[in-house]
């Protein structure tokens, strides 16, 4: 592991900010690829079409047009959140395993992590806007790859499983894998200890967020 | 005492994704049994209705012995006019059968809807509004235009969306 992406320590080595800020960079271009070359109007009306009336629809991509400045300006506290969520977990097991470790740093190794998540979907963009037809907003929001979802038809499949299911892919997998190759790194404790710790910090607090999306999007969400 | 507090907070956190997953256990239960609404040779639900003079109309006003389609529409919806046109066109198909057309938009609307495609005149459409918004509910789908097609015995044959073709859909209402 150290072997393969030891390679990449020069990266975790960089300032969080000036790292925080490409992150955000990376996020936007990938944003701007979905909102202008993937998701176009004509996949909003082949999805949505049978649902919602089309004078109804044209407003609402109007308004959706409109409104791009708030999903820009978005990405920082969208990434901040999800670095701050995972850190939290990260402190919870570094407590449990007695590890002198404190937020601030493992802050930086969550931040380093979501690296992975951040190119992925940029790669994920590149290739719907240059290299695959999207038919209808399935293709995009449902299309993971290597991820459990691959393996069945979204599109008939009950709504409320598709998102666990997307969610449970092998990048999380390769994002445990990276946060406790930092942690070996800030700690230097044996790899395969930091990957435990990773794994049952990381993993509950992500089965913990599965459980959440699926109670609000139960309870509240009709239309999945 | 950090370590203490960190132990309460998972606690609490605990008990709350506890609390979630037993909702989330019961949802997906109700919400597997509610997909089977959508199962071939379900009966035709129990439903109340209002026609457009605010009388109540109910599953037992339909003609035992003849198939039934349900169409669900919106009268501003560019699918379900294409819908009732393609009806309007080919009603010899549909001579035996009865059709139901529901909608929970307003009276006016429904009434300048059936009047353009002239189904206000046939005996064998049944014009009803869903007043309260049930349809989803009773039936288990309510896009816009959902067509579902039962056969004579009044059971499920099949539910269909906008590119269904209405020989299908009088097929399936003639299976046993």
């Amino acid at each position: 592991m150290n072997l393969v992406f030891g390679q990449f320590k020069f990266l975790y080595q960089v300032d969080k900010r000036i790292y925080f800020a490409l992150l955000c960079g990376i996020n936007a271009l990938a944003l701007y690829l979905k909102q202008e070359s993937v998701l176009t109007d004509e996949v909003y009306f082949r999805t949505l079409g049978e649902q919602i009336a089309f004078e109804q629809l044209e407003k609402a991509l109007a308004m959706r047009k409109s409104n791009d400045w708030m999903f820009y300006s978005a990405i920082p506290l969208q990434l901040l959140f999800k670095v701050f969520l995972v850190t939290i977990c990260l402190n919870i097991g570094t407590l449990f395993a007695n590890y002198k470790i404190g937020f601030g740093r493992l802050f930086k190794i969550a931040l380093w992590a979501e690296g992975l998540f951040v190119v992925i979907e940029l790669l994920r963009m590149i290739w719907f806007a240059y290299f695959s037809t999207v038919e209808s907003l399935f293709d995009v929001r449902y299309n993971y790859p290597l991820s459990v979802i691959s393996f069945f038809d979204a599109e008939t499949m009950a709504s409320w499983l598709r998102y666990p299911l997307v969610t449970l892919n092998f990048f999380e997998l390769l994002f445990m894998a990276l946060i406790a190759l930092a942690l070996h790194w800030e700690v230097e404790k044996p790899f395969k200890t930091t990957l435990l710790i990773s794994g049952a910090s990381y993993g509950i607090g992500l089965l913990v967020w599965l459980v959440f999306i699926l109670f609000i999007s139960l309870n509240y969400v009709v239309f999945l | 005492m950090k370590k203490k507090i960190i132990i309460i907070i998972c606690l609490i956190i605990g008990v709350g994704a506890i609390y979630m997953g037993w909702n989330v256990f019961k949802k997906i239960q109700h919400r597997i049994a509610f997909d089977k609404k959508l199962d071939e040779n379900t009966p035709m639900p129990a439903f109340t209705f209002k026609t457009l003079d605010s009388l109540a109309y109910t599953k037992d006003d339909l003609k035992p012995g003849t198939p039934v389609m349900v169409f669900y529409y919106n009268p501003t919806c560019d699918h379900c006019q294409e819908y009732a046109a393609n009806i309007q066109q080919q009603l010899d198909l549909f001579r035996d059968t009865q059709i139901l057309m529901v909608s929970p938009e307003p009276a006016d609307m429904i009434s300048e809807f059936v009047t353009y495609f002239g189904f206000d005149t046939l005996k064998n459409v049944s014009v009803i509004r869903d007043e309260k918004d049930e349809f989803f509910g009773i039936f288990g789908a309510a896009y816009y235009p959902t067509i579902f097609a039962y056969n004579k015995d009044h059971r499920l044959k099949g539910h269909y969306r906008v590119s269904a073709g209405l020989d299908a859909i009088r097929n399936a209402m003639n299976r046993p």
